[in-house]
């Protein structure tokens, strides 16, 4: 008598089926132990981050007490900071003056009445005032000509007028542009 | 059959509220960990900018700053320096032998915004020194090396030399105008993580021709002038 198995087929089927649900349930369960331990890792990480946090939040706390014990140095170079700028531009002006002004004294002759000088920041200045005689304008003339032996740095000069005064002096009016950068 | 259809469905049931639980855990704690480590490099930025500025702090010289602090406030004061002003061109025109007068002043506006011209201010002083030509070009001289910084504006001459004196000397008398300086010191410090600017090389080079200008003191009047406190018993 020959055996028939009807159900082999069906139960090899059902025997598949019951492995593919145990797998699932296995992976179901390895999945939530590794989110499990996921969690329990960035809790902790979390955990170590804030950690660190409070120690950082107590270190500023240490380093702005030491600023604040060393604010008066502080004010002092933050007020210095803020003046040099203004400072030095003054400085620098300053310079360029004295330079004008120490080239006027080396051009004028004695005996020369000035009666104004203009500066303007690019070292032009406007002489404008009279001498006694011929011989003393030639000199201022030859002064301002040959400016380079008295150490003066003239850039240009141009004569505007020159004329007899009603006191019998010379008027003059000149020009003289100073290289203050030189 | 049915037990397997319900078996699948409680599966699918169970599959589903894992996922949503783990949503409901895990939402916070990665929200928290973000926002703490969002703080934590705040605070790491913030504690390098305070050690830096520590560390930059307690390199300066204390003593030597507060020199220089001083000696800036005495060429480039912080007020008006109408009283330094006029002491110390008196006293350079008497170094020079050198007649003083003629003295104007503008003492410009009462308040200015501080922010106006970068804070920087001047004050307009027009006066007269006669002498030699020697003397007055040194005072010229002293005069843009003096505290508090001026500059000469304008100066008029008039050179004569005068024979009843002496034939050789040369009289001089000039009119000058020189505009000193003054700027208000900075409202605040700011915020304590603004970092400290340090000075440049060409900025301590600056600083130190601070010391190249002279300096003379104030002369205050010691009587004592207009009202007194008549009811003070002088303790």
């Amino acid at each position: 008598m020959v055996e028939i198995n009807l159900y082999a087929h069906k139960l090899q089927k059902l025997n598949k089926k019951q492995r593919l649900k145990q797998l699932t349930w296995k992976s179901i369960l390895a999945g939530v132990l590794v989110l499990a331990v996921l969690m329990i890792a960035l809790s902790g990480f979390s955990l170590v981050v804030a950690g660190q946090n409070q120690a950082l939040t107590d270190k500023i706390e240490a380093e702005k007490a030491k600023i604040k014990n060393l604010e008066p140095v502080e004010s002092k170079q933050v007020y210095l900071i803020s003046k040099l700028d203004a400072f030095g531009q003054l400085v620098k002006t300053q310079e360029k003056h004295q330079a004008v002004a120490e080239a006027v004294f080396t051009l004028l002759p004695d005996n020369t009445s000035l009666k104004g000088f203009q500066v303007s920041e690019e070292g032009l200045i406007n002489l404008s005032g009279s001498v006694p005689d011929y011989p003393t304008l030639l000199e201022l003339l030859s002064r301002i000509a040959n400016s380079r032996d008295l150490g003066v740095p003239v850039v240009s000069a141009k004569v505007n007028s020159i004329g007899v005064s009603t006191g019998g002096g010379i008027d003059f009016a000149i020009d003289v542009l100073i290289g203050v950068n030189q | 059959m049915k037990t397997n259809i319900f078996y699948d469905k409680k599966l699918i049931f169970g599959a589903v509220v894992m996922v949503g639980l783990m949503i409901i855990v895990f939402g916070p704690i990665l929200g928290r960990l973000t926002e703490r480590l969002a703080v934590n490099r705040q605070l790491k930025t913030e504690m390098t900018k305070l050690t830096e500025k520590s560390t930059a702090l307690s390199g300066i010289d204390e003593i030597l700053v507060s020199q220089r602090v001083e000696k800036m406030e005495e060429v480039f004061p912080s007020q008006k320096p109408v009283v330094q002003l006029i002491s110390s061109l008196s006293q350079i025109s008497a170094q020079r032998n050198l007649s003083f007068g003629g003295v104007t002043l503008k003492p410009g506006v009462l308040s200015q915004d501080p922010k106006a011209k970068g804070g920087l201010s001047d004050l307009e002083f027009g006066f007269q020194v006669g002498g030699s030509f020697n003397d007055i070009s040194l005072f010229l001289n002293d005069l843009e090396n003096t505290a508090p910084i001026m500059k000469i504006d304008q100066v008029s001459l008039a050179i004569k030399s005068d024979p009843l004196i002496s034939r050789e000397e040369t009289i001089v008398t000039a009119d000058i105008s020189v505009s000193a300086y003054f700027q208000p010191p900075p409202q605040s410090l700011g915020a304590i993580t603004t970092p400290l600017k340090l000075l440049s090389r060409e900025d301590e080079a600056l600083l130190n021709r601070l010391f190249n200008f002279a300096s003379f003191e104030a002369v205050i009047p010691t009587a004592p002038t207009g009202k007194s406190d008549l009811f003070g018993v002088g303790l």
